[in-house]
């Protein structure tokens, strides 16, 4: 078992196999050499935590993808029924999981809060997106308008 | 007690002390303050996530809201109202240790301690707001910063609210909250201030319980589109970059007008569109990139993409009518081979002439004279073309010159297929330098002939041994046939780089060029393929051998095909190689076993022409036969993916990359999706036969007949034909 300590003090014990989903706290394991210390994670608040080692735990036996072993063309933002149902979380929560994934460098939870905001802001027209996730329009009407032009190249003809 | 207002209830006896007691006693009376103002601001100094907790709570039953059961109200003061103490009363087990640390609010952000600079960030955003304006500036901890409430315009500290809505979207307030034009004590306010940050919370969730459903719902309003967070412009832009590359081209540059950060983000990453560019399949070469940034303002890479995929789209629509140049006709003439660069389109003919064009105008730049049977093999590197011809002689020419370099003499038969083999690592590494090895050594030559034989020579470079056009090496007839004379033994005997030879009296030994001779097949050797030392040949007497070029060996002898094989492919990365054969079958072979690892079946009749490219990412199979149809293969089950159906008659020539494919046969040249099997469009019709197609991003090359006479056809799909 882990122990690691959140940015607010609370400790949580998970399985070794479970927390090193994180590379960066397998890692540090590695480092210490020794399972039982506690690992403090300063970057992360208790809440998140839980939530982040929620995903871990039921992901475990998932292999961890490398980088570079990411083929850019099979990269869609379909994710799968679990991660979907995770994913359904406020804004506030969403931002701080990508955040930890992250800081803790657990590479297919933080591609799937990736996919999870791009799903979000696909097929969005951007004063949908500025509602959505409460944006100023910081543009004056001429350069909202010289913006479009130089992208209309893009748009369907 | 839930539906009591604040004003009609007494302190709570579990309520956390003096300071809530104060709170409860001033709401009664007059103010000059709305009480909205209090939400806002108050709200607004507490860090989101606790908000978000208690609006949490808040969507529990209200039939729980006993204040027994809540310990959050027994916790003495300053309590810390934070993630752990919901997390216990959710029933989450925790082992929260105290510590001194403990009194450390977990989540504060000093420089909003005071209202004042609050409401300065909230009415007066500057440029160097890290929130607002900046794409590059949010560090890990600057999400913590709170978030802009929507605010009532009667706000007193709002300096000027008109500014108001720069900060905040959406201004306006449920029309739920009436209490909005009700006054609250100033005093409260002021203490509320003044309170720490954990007791802010408490006050706050202490007096959202106290309220109706109604309130709370406004309230949830008010607070649910103020916790949105501006995901692109406040994470670190690596990570707002990688959400910005798994969307589409279209998606993106609508985004651009989102906001600044966003503009700035999409329009100046060169990862976001390296990484489209890739997903796309859209490949370019680095002196594109360099070209680019030199002539255009924008990104290179987001120039580059827009290129390709506005040539892309233009090919795709069968509406897009390319700009179409026509060569002058030459009659009856059969062309054998086509290729073309950037400038130039070189086309081989059946009856012995070379001729060269200008991509721009297809006009006829110059003839290439020489030969004096039909070419039949053409193959360029750089500015050296070499040409195989029914005449038995391989010719090689300097495009930059149009002059005939070397003539090299061998086979005696007509030299039907050649292969420039260009040097590749062999997958060891020199001990000495620790860099890969290479073989070959320099780009080598082989040629294939109606003789039976193969040949293997060193590609002659610019000024290497040349020979007067009209004197040609002659096949050295001592022991070459037997035992090959060594590379150094040759280039012992010959003159030096640059230095001309001038006549045969000056020069009479073996051939300089002439590596090896391979003997084995029983037949016309119709095509090779070939990659480092691995060498593939196909024949007419039915067979495929693999050789090794630095042995000078055949390794393997695939047997299998009933009837003559027309074309061989490699693919060495999956140590494999395909045939195409007059049996209407293509094989598939293991370059290691040499046993036939599939046989794909599905033509009724010859298979003379077969692409794979080997260098993309996504490599297919291609094949053309003379049924009508192509097809693409899948090479792990041996089964057809698509069938490519709507030609008239044999398909006689085709080409293709990682999108498309642009088949010719007599009538039509055809463009199809070489991923779906989807027919796309023809790009020219009413032909009596097409010889030869190419085509790169921007143009299509074609040799075609109408009636008797062949045109070179140049469509240019950067141009629209008016």
């Amino acid at each position: 078992m882990v122990k690691l300590i959140s940015s607010d003090g609370e400790q949580f014990e998970v399985e070794r196999n479970v927390a090193e989903q994180s590379i960066l706290i397998k890692n540090v394991i590695a480092d210490i050499g020794d399972d039982t210390t506690e690992v403090p994670v300063p970057n992360v608040a208790s809440s998140v935590l839980k939530k982040v080692l929620e995903w871990c735990e039921y992901h475990k036996d998932d292999p961890v993808v490398a980088e570079d072993e990411i083929n850019p063309r099979s990269r869609n933002i379909e994710i799968g029924e679990w991660d979907t149902k995770f994913m359904q979380v406020d804004q506030e929560m969403l931002f701080e999981i990508i955040l930890a994934a992250n800081y803790l460098d657990i590479r297919n939870l933080l591609e799937i809060g990736c996919k999870t905001v791009a799903g979000m802001i696909k097929r969005k027209s951007p004063e949908e997106l500025r509602r959505i996730f409460n944006i100023p329009n910081d543009f004056t009407p001429e350069e909202e308008a010289q913006i479009r032009r130089e992208n209309e190249w893009a748009e369907d003809r | 007690m839930a539906n009591t207002l604040p004003s009609q209830i007494s302190p709570d006896r579990n309520s956390p002390g003096h300071v809530s007691d104060r709170l409860a006693s001033l709401a009664t009376n007059p103010v000059q303050m709305s009480v909205t103002a209090l939400s806002s601001a108050d709200l607004r100094s507490i860090p989101p996530s606790h908000i978000t907790q208690a609006v949490d709570e808040l969507a529990r039953p209200l039939t729980n809201l006993d204040s027994d059961a809540y310990p959050l109200s027994d916790l003495p003061v300053p309590f810390i109202f934070s993630a752990d103490g919901i997390a216990a009363s959710s029933g989450i087990p925790t082992k929260r240790k105290r510590s001194p640390d403990d009194q450390r609010k977990p989540r504060t952000v000093p420089r909003l301690m005071n209202t004042s600079d609050t409401f300065r960030y909230i009415s007066e955003p500057s440029a160097d707001d890290p929130i607002l304006l900046s794409p590059t500036s949010p560090a890990l901890n600057d999400h913590e910063n709170p978030v802009s409430l929507p605010s009532p315009m009667m706000s007193p500290t709002v300096h000027s609210p008109s500014t108001f809505t720069t900060a905040t979207q959406d201004p306006s307030l449920p029309d739920s909250l009436s209490l909005s034009n009700e006054n609250i004590p100033l005093d409260l306010i002021h203490i509320f201030d003044s309170a720490p940050e954990s007791l802010k919370g408490a006050v706050v969730y202490n007096l959202l319980r106290r309220c109706s459903r109604k309130t709370l719902s406004s309230i949830a309003s008010l607070i649910v589109p103020s916790l949105r967070r501006d995901f692109i412009g406040c994470l670190p832009p690596e990570l707002s970059l990688r959400i910005l590359s798994l969307l589409d081209v279209k998606s993106l540059c609508r985004l651009a007008t989102v906001s600044k950060p966003w503009y700035d983000l999409i329009s100046n990453s060169d990862y976001l569109w390296r990484t489209l560019l890739a997903r796309e399949m859209f490949h370019y070469l680095p002196q594109e990139i360099d070209l680019l940034s030199h002539t255009e303002k924008e990104n290179p890479y987001k120039a580059l993409f827009r290129e390709k995929y506005i040539l892309q789209r233009n090919w795709r629509d069968p509406n897009f009518r390319p700009y179409r140049i026509t060569s002058a006709p030459i009659d009856d003439v059969i062309v054998t081979c086509l290729h073309f660069n950037s400038d130039k389109i070189i086309v081989a003919a059946g009856d012995s002439n070379i001729m060269i064009y200008d991509c721009k105008t297809g006009k006829l730049l110059q003839e290439l004279i020489g030969h004096t049977g039909g070419v039949w093999s053409l193959q360029c590197r750089g500015n050296t073309l070499v040409s195989g011809s029914t005449d038995r002689t391989l010719r090689v020419w300097d495009l930059t010159t149009y002059r005939c370099t070397h003539v090299l003499e061998g086979h005696v038969s007509t030299v039907r297929c050649l292969n420039i083999v260009e040097p590749a690592p062999t997958g060891e590494v020199d001990p000495a330098t620790g860099k890969p090895k290479m073989f070959p050594p320099r780009p080598l030559l082989v040629t294939g002939s109606r003789d039976t034989t193969l040949r293997v020579w060193k590609l002659p470079l610019p000024g290497e041994c040349e020979v007067h056009p009209n004197k040609m090496y002659r096949e050295y007839t001592g022991t070459v046939k037997l035992n090959p004379p060594t590379m150094e033994e040759i280039s012992a005997k010959v003159t030096s780089v640059g230095d001309p030879v001038e006549s045969d009296s000056r020069y009479d030994g073996p051939n300089p060029f002439l590596i090896s001779v391979l003997r084995g097949h029983d037949a016309s050797v119709r095509s090779i393929a070939t990659h480092g030392d691995v060498l593939a040949s196909a024949s007419y007497d039915n067979d495929v051998r693999i050789w090794s070029l630095s042995t000078a060996k055949c390794t393997q002898r695939l047997v299998g095909h009933t009837n003559k094989v027309y074309s061989v492919l490699l693919d060495v990365e999956n140590k494999r190689c395909m045939s195409g054969s007059l049996d209407s079958t293509i094989r598939v072979w293991s370059l290691e076993t040499g046993e036939c690892l599939h046989v794909l079946v599905g033509h009724t009749s010859l298979v003379g022409i077969l692409g794979y490219n080997a260098l993309s990412s996504s490599p297919t199979l291609v094949s053309g036969c003379a049924d009508t149809t192509l097809r693409t293969w899948n090479l792990e089950t041996g089964k057809t993916k698509h069938v490519f159906e709507g030609h008239s008659g044999s398909i006689t020539c085709f080409h293709h990359d990682d999108h498309q494919i642009v088949s010719g046969a007599v009538g039509s040249v055809k463009v199809w999706d070489v991923n779906t099997g989807e027919f796309i469009r023809d790009i020219t019709t009413g032909l009596h036969g097409v010889w030869q197609v190419r085509f790169n991003s921007k143009l299509c090359v074609a040799a075609v007949q109408r009636d008797r006479s062949m045109f070179i056809e140049i469509f240019d799909f950067s141009r629209r034909q008016e």
